[in-house]
């Protein structure tokens, strides 16, 4: 029989060597005596049995004891509760957000042989609210861009043309992708009258080009982090309208100066307010939010706490606590175009058009949209579209409200028979912007 | 009317429980440790491999250190603090990863110092 000791941390007890205090304990557990005082002393002896040892007393709990074993509970419940937290952080990923397959195409996408690789370009163009709205159909010496109307902004993008700019940005990916693939392309924007059918890329096999823009694909980033006070230059605005060359029917509204960018935020975040406070919009907002990583893995589309370019430390917490609300994200979100997207704005540009609902239109915009955030990306710079105020202009004409933000708008680019189409700010990033999730092609092919 | 005979023995693994958990109660800070450098590897296999890799052999040493013989102290805090030192200053903007080394050290550095706490039972110790 072995030494019994009792306690922890080593309360060693040398009176207990004998073997009758534990059999007697035993018995008492066994429930083969009645009262566990009496047995001690009503154990009849047996031929055997070595003299009986009594029972240590109890000694009385003192205050050191107590003190030590809440000290040792709450430590416990401590490492309980870390525990809890560093499983949200490791199914989280949160040291490795972008570990995940949804931002495998950003890793591979020149990786994907013949015309895929081209669609696989494709699928990382910038797009409303990450939605990623598109279907392909690859055949040979050609590929189809196809709408898909399930996957739309709701009543943020209550007409539509987000989703048609976003295709179009698509297509340009597609276009820019060609040359440097050993294609030649012939782009034919809405090939037959289905508003659905966006284009047809024919290809011809050519040689390869190289495209400066191309190389930027796989590190174009939507930036809504804050921007260095840094000015945008004259050269780099020279650059950046230098693409406009390309579609045709598309201006561009640079706002650099200071009274202009204050301007143009403030109506930016009075559109932001209007979102907020239209439950529908806030709705179909929320509903592209992917705050699981769980979720993020399985949609692969949509914003995260991540995509929303937070410091590192900040971009955790987010992550580690709990998933906030609809509202909550509202409030942020309106917080950071206060405090964030129009306070470190560089400048702004605004795409103009003569009728921002025609479709050809809105696909050419896409396609200079895509051309200038490349460039921008190309030259170091940050980019961020920030459409809330054309999402508020077609929200009230579609609920046929009268105009509040259009007017407003207007005035401010003072451009006659020309509108805005879409809008960004750009300058120095404070930091790179980080991964979004993307559909692989696999997904998106028909 | 006599009470039946008590059972002249127990069953072994009734022998053994109190045992056991005697070992658990006087070890108890050192699982606590122990754990921790288990979350500690759990948070490194959701890392980039290099960063996995610092965290994982970390993670391992604190499991490690508070079961290093108590004549070596000094070796046991070098464990330790190598263990979940680097591995928190890589990965300080995670938050939960200098959470989880610093529970380490506050809790494992005492256990390692504190004098006549070493992990095996006395009744399993073997004196030299």
């Amino acid at each position: 029989m072995g030494t019994p000791y009792h306690g922890c941390e080593g309360v060693f007890r040398p009176w207990a060597t004998g073997g009758g205090g534990r059999s007697v304990r035993r018995r008492a557990r066994s429930g083969t005596q009645e009262g566990p005082i009496a047995i001690d002393h009503a154990v009849p002896r047996t031929a055997d049995a070595r003299p009986a040892v009594p029972e240590p007393p109890i000694r009385p709990l003192s205050r050191r004891t107590l003190l030590k074993g809440i000290g040792t509970g709450l430590l416990t419940v401590v490492v309980v509760g870390t525990g809890v937290v560093s499983y949200r952080a490791a199914t989280g990923n949160v040291l490795d957000y972008d570990g995940g397959h949804a931002y495998d195409p950003w890793r591979d996408w020149q990786d994907q042989p013949g015309p895929l690789g081209l669609v696989a370009a494709a699928i990382l163009a910038a797009n409303p609210h990450n939605t990623q709205p598109w279907i392909f159909r690859v055949a040979p010496g050609r590929i189809d861009l196809f709408a898909d109307p399930t996957r739309n902004g709701g009543a943020l993008d209550a007409l539509g043309r987000e989703q048609s700019v976003g295709l179009g940005c698509a297509l340009e990916n597609m276009a820019i992708a060609a040359g440097p693939r050993g294609y030649d392309a012939t782009v034919t924007v809405l090939p037959d009258g289905d508003p659905a059918h966006i284009a047809t890329v024919g290809l011809a096999a050519a040689p390869s080009s190289t495209d400066a823009l191309y190389a930027a694909i796989g590190d174009r980033r939507s930036n809504r982090g804050p921007y260095t006070g840094a000015p945008v230059t004259s050269q780099e605005l020279s650059y950046l309208t230098s693409q406009t060359v390309g579609p045709s029917g598309v201006g561009l509204t640079w706002f650099t100066s200071a009274a202009q960018r204050a301007a143009l935020g403030a109506l930016m975040v009075d559109a932001a307010v209007a979102v907020n406070g239209d439950r529908q919009q806030s709705v179909d907002g929320f509903r592209w939010f992917r705050a699981a990583e769980a979720e993020i893995e399985s949609h692969r589309d949509g914003l995260t706490d991540w995509g929303q370019d937070l410091s590192d430390p900040v971009s955790s917490a987010a992550v580690l606590l709990p998933a906030g609300s609809r509202t909550t994200g509202d409030r942020f979100w309106l917080t950071q175009t206060r405090t964030v997207h129009t306070r470190t704005a560089a400048a702004y540009g605004v795409l103009t058009v003569v009728d921002p609902a025609d479709p050809r239109t809105r696909i050419d915009g896409g396609r200079l949209l895509q051309r200038l955030h490349l460039a921008a990306t190309d030259h170091g710079l940050a980019f961020q579209h920030m459409n809330q105020i054309t999402e508020r202009i077609d929200r009230e004409k579609g609920q046929g409200s009268p105009p509040t933000f259009a007017p407003r708008l207007d005035a401010l680019l003072d451009t006659p028979g020309r509108t805005a189409l879409a809008s960004f700010r750009i300058g120095h990033p404070v930091r790179s912007g980080r991964l979004s999730p993307r559909r692989p092609v696999s997904w998106v092919v028909a | 009317m006599s009470a039946p005979a008590p059972p002249r023995t127990a069953p072994p693994t009734h022998a053994s429980s109190p045992a056991a958990i005697a070992v658990v109660r006087r070890n108890w800070l050192r699982i606590l440790v122990g754990v921790l450098g288990i979350y500690q590897i759990l948070l490194a296999l959701s890392a980039k491999p290099a960063i996995a890799v610092l965290g994982t052999v970390g993670g391992l040493l604190v499991i490690a250190a508070p079961w290093v013989p108590h004549r070596s102290p000094i070796g046991a805090t070098v464990l330790l603090v190598v263990g979940t030192v680097p591995f928190a200053v890589v990965a300080w903007w995670s938050l939960i990863v200098p959470v989880v080394g610093l529970l380490a050290l506050a809790i494992g550095l005492p256990v390692i110092w504190r004098v006549g706490t070493d992990p095996v039972a006395p009744h399993l110790s073997v004196s030299p």
